[in-house]
């Protein structure tokens, strides 16, 4: 549990990892022949090296301390989660407003508002700079480049 | 061959391609000197402005970056402190404090110097080894291809940054994640849950920009150093001087040797070859105590080294369809989807493209050294951007280029998905680039693997005994398992025992 709490996102994700793999192979073993043994064999190596870390993780010796990177790591912030949560609600909220408000509206509106978030001042300044880069982008992509917008993704 | 040259040449040199490697090579170093935006990053997102263009320009724009990012890392390193690249942390150590002793447009000067002698050097042995390699890679066979394959993908895992386990492991979530989509022979559907957009599995694209790019946005975005104005110094004379360079010579000699060498090795980017470059001129130096204290010759053997990276990855990525690193992962995906299918039969099928993308490295790398040079004292203040506003901007273009590929809705929402997921690994610690690896070469592995088996079957072999038919391949499947274990040897001797406490038995 120590090491857990030492290391919780190496713990999830490798967790995850080992789970992906299960259900992974869980799935394969459900195609049909035609699909190929290749996505069984992949599936069996993920568990495989999932697992082995997931041994090394609680069984190993822990790493030497290391007193120049703890120095470096308590002159850090704090990790704050919330804050890692609101940024992917930000960039959450760009995809789910692409093709309701239209692509350059939308990254127009999620640069200011994750500017603003992330302490960009004075707010003109925000707007000048998420207004030209949409019109930078937009000018590059829709115009000079000529990639074809959707009647879904709309300016 | 050298008609192949010659032509490449002359359309390396026209005005509208000349212009190109221009603008890349500027976009490269501002990308490269922004800190928090690295080459691979710069590259990921820079692919899909590409996609309008003809596959010469679209190439010549791409590898343009790739030299001026490169190159660009070391802007910020040297002035701030701080690498705008991995590959410009060896450069660190000795810019920045040549920076504190009023030396700073000099470093840079070394940077741009040994930056352009390194990335040339590669660039002429890509030239003449890259078509030699491809000649004999027409002979290997699918078995070989297929340990090849295998082999390249457990270097890379082995050798990068961090667990060398962990590395393996995103190296076979790469493969797993590749397994989506249609079969290539039989055009079974595999993990697509319905969804048509995936039937092709999924793009190279949306999955390096948001593997890379949104990723990259999270962690800029953690809030350290969000508020922070640095100020740049006072630069100064830029050109370090005749008498300075030439007392460099052996040192630039040497580090671009083996850059070039560093480069070919799958998993072994620039980020090694500048820190083996610098200690190898560190062995040699008649002054070696004054490394770390702001030695002209330790900038001059981390830069040389590390472009020169440049054109010795592209020599497997070219003639054997293997990227070694994420930033070629890049680039082979930005050949994709112009229709050009790395590996030997590229320089007999399209020698029009190759060569003209080989010569407009020359010139890219020239263009970064003659700007540099010039208007290193402006461009420099592109360190100056607030990370507040460089990591919404590289999620916004990050959106629009995945949109852009193909036009359809769906990749936003793999490239998101996939920036979620880089996120995750890169806090666990998990390297991103074996990923991005594995995506790509996963097919290609199994095609292989596929034709191996039906002719084992034709020849009542088993697999085992079709794969010990031939030496080549006994031999590497013997290094692939040797670095697989070796991997987890390192891994577990890495570990070293902690101070014994009160409650330790």
């Amino acid at each position: 549990m120590r090491r857990i709490r030492e290391n919780p996102a190496d713990f999830i994700v490798t967790s995850a990892i080992l789970l992906l793999g299960l259900v992974g192979l869980a799935m394969a073993l459900q195609f049909p022949e035609r699909a190929g043994s290749w996505p069984r064999a992949i599936m069996i190596m993920l568990i495989l090296g999932a697992g082995i870390y997931m041994l090394l993780f609680f069984l190993a010796r822990p790493v030497a301390p290391d007193p120049a990177a703890e120095a470096a790591a308590q002159d850090e912030p704090p990790f704050e989660w919330s804050r890692v949560l609101i940024n992917v609600a930000l960039v959450t909220g760009l995809v789910l407003a692409a093709p309701v408000l239209g692509l350059f509206t939308s990254a127009a509106l999620y640069l200011l508002a994750h500017m603003l978030y992330l302490g960009i001042r004075p707010l003109w300044l925000a707007v000048l700079i998420a207004a030209g880069c949409t019109l930078v982008l937009y000018g590059f992509f829709g115009g000079l480049l000529g990639v074809s917008i959707s009647d879904v993704l709309l300016i | 061959m050298l008609y192949d040259i010659l032509q490449g040449a002359m359309v390396a040199f026209q005005p509208l391609n000349l212009s190109i490697a221009l603008a890349g090579a500027v976009l490269g170093i501002l990308f490269g000197a922004l800190p928090g935006v690295s080459a691979t990053l710069g590259i990921a997102l820079l692919v899909p402005l590409t996609f309008a263009f003809q596959p010469v320009p679209a190439l010549i724009f791409i590898g343009a970056v790739y030299c001026g990012a490169i190159y660009g890392g070391s802007i910020s390193a040297v002035l701030l402190n701080v690498p705008g690249t991995p590959a410009a942390v060896a450069t660190m150590l000795d810019g920045y404090a040549m920076t504190k002793q009023g030396k700073g447009g000099t470093a840079l000067g070394i940077c741009t110097v040994a930056s352009l002698i390194g990335g040339q050097v590669s660039v002429l042995v890509l030239l003449f080894a890259a078509p030699l390699v491809a000649s004999v890679a027409l002979e290997i066979r699918s078995a070989e291809f297929f340990w090849i394959v295998l082999f390249a993908m457990s270097t890379v895992g082995a050798i990068g940054e961090g667990s060398p386990v962990k590395g393996l492991v995103a190296a076979i979530l790469g493969l797993a994640i590749g397994t989506i989509g249609a079969h290539p022979m039989t055009g079974t559907i595999r993990y697509t849950f319905g969804e048509l957009a995936l039937y092709e599995g999924l793009p190279v694209v949306s999955a390096l920009v948001g593997l890379f790019s949104i990723s990259q946005v999270l962690i800029l975005a953690e809030g350290r150093g969000m508020d922070t104005q640095l100020d740049i110094p006072r630069i100064g004379k830029i050109w370090p001087g005749g008498g300075l360079l030439w007392s460099l010579r052996k040192t630039l000699a040497r580090s671009s040797a083996i850059g070039t060498f560093v480069g070919l090795i799958p998993g072994a980017g620039a980020d090694i070859a500048s820190f083996i470059g610098r200690s190898e001129a560190r062995r040699y130096s008649k002054n070696p105590e004054q490394y770390g204290k702001g030695s002209p010759e330790a900038i001059a053997g981390a830069e040389a080294a590390n472009n020169a990276v440049v054109g010795g990855s592209l020599i497997p990525m070219l003639t054997l369809g293997i990227p070694g690193n994420a930033v070629t992962a890049a680039l082979l995906g930005g050949l994709l989807i112009h229709g050009l299918i790395p590996g030997p039969m590229l320089f007999t099928q399209a020698p029009d493209v190759l060569y003209p993308f080989i010569f407009s490295l020359f010139l890219a790398n020239a263009f970064f050294a003659v700007v540099a040079l010039v208007a290193l004292p402006w461009l420099s203040r592109i360190v100056l951007v607030p990370q507040g506003v460089v990591a919404p901007v590289v999620a916004a273009l990050a959106v629009i280029g995945a949109y852009s590929f193909r036009s359809i809705s769906f990749d936003i929402w793999i490239m998101f998905t996939m920036g979620l997921v880089g996120y995750a690994l890169r806090r666990a610690g998990y390297p991103l680039a074996p990923i991005i690896l594995g995506l790509i070469l996963g097919p290609l592995a199994e095609e292989n693997l596929d034709r191996v088996m039906t002719l084992a079957s034709a020849r009542d072999l088993s697999l085992l005994g079709y794969f010990m038919q031939r030496w080549v391949t006994v031999v590497l499947m013997v290094l692939t398992v040797a670095t697989i274990l070796y991997s987890f040897l390192r891994d577990v001797k890495f570990r070293k025992p902690a101070k014994a406490g009160p409650g330790d038995g």
